[in-house]
């Protein structure tokens, strides 16, 4: 049994220790936004904010999590949140959408520390995988989310 | 659009009876209507188009959407003439019926570039065939004859009157469907076609809510993980004890699947488990370097069919001053979909329930027919969101798995290969060497061409695989 917060509410886990938080909160939960992609801390579909960073979840086990403050796409509802999805809307940035969440945990964690980015501090905040290939479009709106 | 459900429910069969040339329904069967009316809250008015009393237009889309935006282009042709209010249109994935098939493959099957150019003429017939009805509907309300009525924005008005497709979708659902209804854009041009409309997927995939294949749950599902035999064409010599931790384990042939409790758990018994496989003798040394070797040796003296010829090649190359010989080749490539294969089964006594991220509907429910022994039309299939699809969600290696997991275990089971599964046991594009050779005059003026192309041949054998007809191979592949 682990114990923590998720999207703001004290939650208990009956599963072992050593499941990722990834996992945990696909299947123990129903929090699917968050998205498996490689399971090796690679293409970022899986990130989350545990105590306001930006984590990727298939790494951090759910023992390591137990007490933390854990943020995924499902609560991500802040006024900066808020705008960068405005944004995402307004620059049509997903297509098959699936390492969308991912990307959008990895922008908002971008903008907490540089609330008004430079296409290079983008580029090395932000590694997500993206087959489709939107990382221009992704670009244009964390410019669009900070000028909001 | 509404793709935000945890589960969606579409357990009913849907009886499709007949359907007219345009692909709308002629006689629509009570199981469709209930279905419709269930999930939509308002009046099927066609297998296409239902409509709620708060004007909410949801448009049946029968190609699956994968990224390139279908679950939009499709509904903006059907409201092109159904001249409905366009931020009232949702839009979902059609369950397999033959009445939703692309009628440039007659088949309900995404692949090939073909959803726009194959269901183009018949989204504007559906558009404007319940238009018709609706119109008709809205006109024997106010008293007055079609023709004084004039449309915009799902508002039907004549006289000084006025009535709402919502209002009147109930009476047009029961009207006969017109044979030939007016394809109004014709003559006044295209309106939404065209233009850049924002995505109707989009919102739900900024928040989480968007619900992909990989994301079906179950109630008291159990989970597994895959494990295939590292060489091609092995098999499992016997099948290996349940570890401990594991639900069970399942002989799937060229693999064999472990259940657990969880992703991760299934995942990790997978991956240590211990299997010995029948390696067939000519499977044994096959590597890399031997197929790179054998493309080599077909390159120079293998006897090549002939695709095109045109002109006299040996001619050409005779008057050519300079030849440019140059070969090129390229490797078996993994298609690397984001969301990794998944398949989510949930197998009753009288029937099978599929929730899958696929282009293939159609092949999903035949290949769980074969498997269950079910009739097709006791096999639901939920087509979900495809985080990528890439022409390998049309084949079914997955689907049947899940389907003989679940058959063995008894409970509902979701299936989700590993990432390194998913690399390692793809369908892989096939490898190629091409060999290009030029002949250019004096001037450069290109006198002769040849390619000659040593490749694995694919249809065959996705053909074997999928069941897809060989004149549908050639539109799609």
């Amino acid at each position: 049994m682990t114990t923590l917060t998720v999207n703001g509410q004290k939650v208990t886990v009956d599963a072992p220790g050593n499941t990722p938080l990834l996992w945990a909160l696909r299947d123990y939960l129903g929090l699917t936004g968050t998205k498996y992609g490689c399971g090796i801390e690679y293409c970022g579909a899986c990130t989350v904010h545990i105590d306001g960073e930006a984590e990727k979840s298939c790494e951090v086990s759910l023992a390591d999590a137990a007490g933390k403050h854990v943020t995924t796409i499902e609560g991500l509802s802040s006024a900066l949140s808020s705008k960068l999805q405005q944004a995402w809307i307004a620059e049509q940035v997903p297509q098959c959408g699936y390492c969308q969440s991912g990307m959008l945990m990895s922008a908002a964690a971008l903008l907490r520390a540089h609330p008004n980015p430079t296409d290079a501090q983008i580029d090395s905040g932000v590694r997500n995988l993206c087959v489709c290939g939107t990382y221009p479009r992704v670009r244009k709106a964390i410019h669009r989310a900070a000028g909001m | 659009m509404d793709m935000s459900s945890a589960v969606i429910d579409r357990r009913q069969f849907i009886k499709i009876s007949s359907a007219a040339a345009g692909g709308l329904m002629l006689g629509i069967s009570v199981p469709l209507q209930s279905r419709s009316a269930m999930a939509a809250g308002g009046s099927q008015v066609s297998a296409w188009i239902s409509i709620a009393p708060n004007e909410t237009v949801t448009i049946e889309v029968g190609s699956a959407e994968m990224g390139q935006g279908v679950l939009t282009s499709l509904p903006q042709i059907i409201a092109e003439e159904l001249m409905a209010e366009w931020s009232k249109v949702k839009t979902r994935m059609a369950p397999p019926a033959a009445v939703y098939a692309n009628p440039l493959y007659h088949q309900q099957l995404t692949a090939g570039s073909g959803s726009v150019r194959g269901y183009f003429d018949a989204m504007l017939k559906a558009g404007a065939t319940a238009r018709e009805m609706l119109v008709a509907a809205a006109a024997a309300r106010m008293g007055v004859s079609p023709s004084e009525c004039q449309v915009s924005n799902g508002v039907v008005t004549a006289n000084g009157q006025s009535v709402t497709y919502g209002e009147v979708a109930d009476d047009a659902a029961l009207l006969p469907p017109p044979s030939n209804p007016t394809i109004l854009s014709a003559s006044r041009g295209y309106q939404l076609v065209g233009s850049s409309v924002k995505r109707l997927d989009i919102p739900s995939k900024v928040n989480g809510s968007a619900k992909f294949g990989i994301d079906a749950r179950v109630p008291g599902m159990v989970y597994a993980a895959i494990k295939h035999c590292p060489t091609l064409g092995g098999e499992v010599a016997a099948t290996p004890a349940k570890p401990a931790g594991a639900i069970a384990v399942v002989n799937l042939g060229n693999a064999v699947a472990v259940v657990a409790n969880d992703t991760y758990a299934a995942f990790r018994l997978a991956r240590n488990l211990t299997v010995s496989w029948n390696i067939p003798t000519a499977s044994q040394n096959l590597d890399s370097s031997i197929i790179a070797q054998k493309a080599v040796s077909l390159m120079n003296s293998g006897v090549a069919a002939v695709a095109e010829s045109k002109g006299d090649i040996g001619a050409g190359f005779a008057k050519a001053v300079k030849t440019i010989t140059s070969t090129y080749s390229f490797p078996y490539l993994p298609h690397a979909c984001m969301e990794p294969l998944s398949c989510t089964v949930d197998l009753r006594a009288d029937s099978c329930t599929i929730y899958a991220p696929t282009q293939a509907p159609g092949a999903v429910q035949a290949v769980a027919a074969g498997i269950t022994g079910l009739a097709a039309s006791a096999i639901t299939v939920n087509s979900l969101l495809m985080g990528g699809g890439l022409g390998r969600k049309f084949e079914i290696d997955y689907i049947s798995q899940a389907v003989t997991i679940a058959k063995q275990v008894g409970q509902p089971v979701k299936l989700t290969w590993s990432r390194e599964e998913d690399m390692s046991h793809d369908q892989y594009r096939p490898s190629g060497l091409v060999r290009i050779r030029l002949g250019m005059d004096g001037s450069g003026a290109v006198t002769s061409y040849s390619s000659r192309i040593v490749t694995p041949a694919t249809r065959i054998s996705v053909m074997a695989r999928t069941g897809v007809p060989r004149m549908l191979m050639r539109l799609v592949a």
